[in-house]
């Protein structure tokens, strides 16, 4: 059997398993999006859109080269955030999902509020 | 002024794996590769008469680097020259083969930071399809075969500033805009057209200088089943869809390219002339113009957040 990887997901506290062949992506997309109220992937799975970037706490990945610069600055890869679409885990992984601010489901979350 | 602006010219499209988005652009959607050099690939549905729709360029980015409106005559684009000038906008004189294959032009910003070029010559190519007696379409289409190119949809911080720069500095045309409620006029977000359809180029809020989606014409709606089917076979990743848009009503499917563009197969909408009464979407019906089968914020939420 391939040694599984452990991949705590914060700020949730939620731990998934996979191996060094699956992308982190992968892993995510089998154990977390679209289950415990997470919701289901949204992004290209191709690093361009930066929608699976992630803050890497703790851990080594290995990360493609081929990625979109837009969606990771070089700065922020140096500053250990990563493309999980792009990153297989080599060791147990602590990562940090980031904020998304869109102007347009904001407001039509504020109008849904203030109708409710 | 004459005629001014007629369509979208093409797009240059950065992506991260030439040869990737080779495979997907002529594989999968069936473009013709008209031409190509080391670092560009030059494409073209098979009902597009000029030399190319979209540039691909190799870049260790993913985005929009430019979008070019083709103008009916030299005259027009005089004209057009001084109301971009007059509106604030610093104009370069693009010349001749500096964008290959293509005449004389005009390069400058939009407020949200996206280079627009004009331009009223491309060399001519010829549809696939002869233009005496031709057949409906052509023998040997591959994969989803798109005929043309569409529209774009790009993001501004401050979207009324691009919308009325479009509308009052090119002649841009409005079919349809969000707004706060039923009252209010400033548009949060536009759809903007200078040919018959409903939308050649349209403004959400989101970051300035990035690209939504562009989106080619499918001819109909059977046609986006087709894709879907040729999408799933081909690992292509699917955004949403099949959906119908509330705004232009339209129907899609929304896709990734292989560097995360996001991309678009749209058919279907309205004819719209310039004199059509503007349509608006208050923000608490904005989901249903967005998504009008499945008007859910998660959907809403990943759609519009993410750009390149
Ligand atoms: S999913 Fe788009 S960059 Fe990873
Ligand atoms: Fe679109």
């Amino acid at each position: 059997m391939k040694k599984q990887l452990v991949i705590r997901v914060e700020p949730y506290g939620k731990e998934v398993t996979g191996s060094k062949e699956e992308t982190v992506l992968e892993i995510l997309r089998k154990q977390f999006y679209g289950r415990d109220g997470q919701p289901s992937f949204r992004g290209c799975w191709r690093g361009g859109c930066a929608f699976c970037k992630v803050e890497l706490l703790e851990g080594e990945v290995n990360h493609n080269e081929i990625y979109s610069r837009t969606a990771l600055a070089d700065e922020e890869r140096e500053k250990n955030f990563i493309l999980t679409c792009q990153s297989q885990p080599l060791s147990d992984l602590i990562i940090r999902f980031l904020e998304k601010e869109d102007p347009i489901s904001r407001l039509i979350r504020l109008k849904s509020e203030t109708i409710k | 002024m004459g005629e001014g602006i007629m369509r979208l010219g093409f797009v240059v499209v950065q992506v991260t794996d030439l040869e990737a988005a080779r495979k997907h652009y002529v594989e999968v959607m069936g473009l013709q590769m008209t031409d190509r050099t080391e670092n560009e690939i030059y494409l073209k549905g098979w009902d597009e008469y000029d030399h190319h729709s979209i540039v691909l360029r190799q870049s260790n980015k993913a985005g929009l680097e430019k979008m070019a409106f083709k103008v009916h005559t030299y005259e027009d684009m005089e004209q057009l020259e001084k109301q971009l000038q007059r509106y604030g906008a610093s104009v370069k004189r693009v010349s001749k083969g500096e964008n290959y294959k293509v005449g004389e032009g005009l390069r400058f910003r939009l407020p949200s930071g996206h280079t627009m070029e004009l331009f009223v010559d491309m060399e001519y190519e010829g549809k696939a399809l002869p233009q005496v007696n031709p057949a409906p379409w052509p023998e040997g289409l591959i994969g989803v075969g798109a005929p043309r190119i569409d529209h774009l949809l790009i993001t501004a911080e401050r979207p009324h500033e691009t919308v009325d720069f479009l509308m009052k500095a090119l002649n841009f045309y409005m079919s349809e805009k969000v707004v706060e409620n039923e009252r209010s006029e400033t548009p949060i977000a536009a759809w903007l057209f200078r040919s018959y359809t409903p939308h050649d180029i349209a403004i959400i809020p989101g970051k300035d200088e990035r690209l939504h989606h562009f989106a080619f014409w499918l001819d109909e709606f059977n046609e986006l089943r087709k894709a879907g089917d040729v999408f799933s076979k081909h690992d292509v990743p699917i955004d949403v869809g099949i959906e119908r848009h509330g705004i232009t009503r339209g129907q899609t499917i929304y896709y990734f390219d292989p560097a995360g563009n996001r991309n678009e197969v749209f058919t279907g909408g309205y004819i719209a002339y310039p004199d059509m009464p503007v349509v608006k979407w208050t923000v608490d019906q904005l989901a249903r113009g967005i998504f009008y089968f499945n008007h859910r914020q998660e959907w809403i939420e990943g759609f519009t957040g993410v750009t390149t």
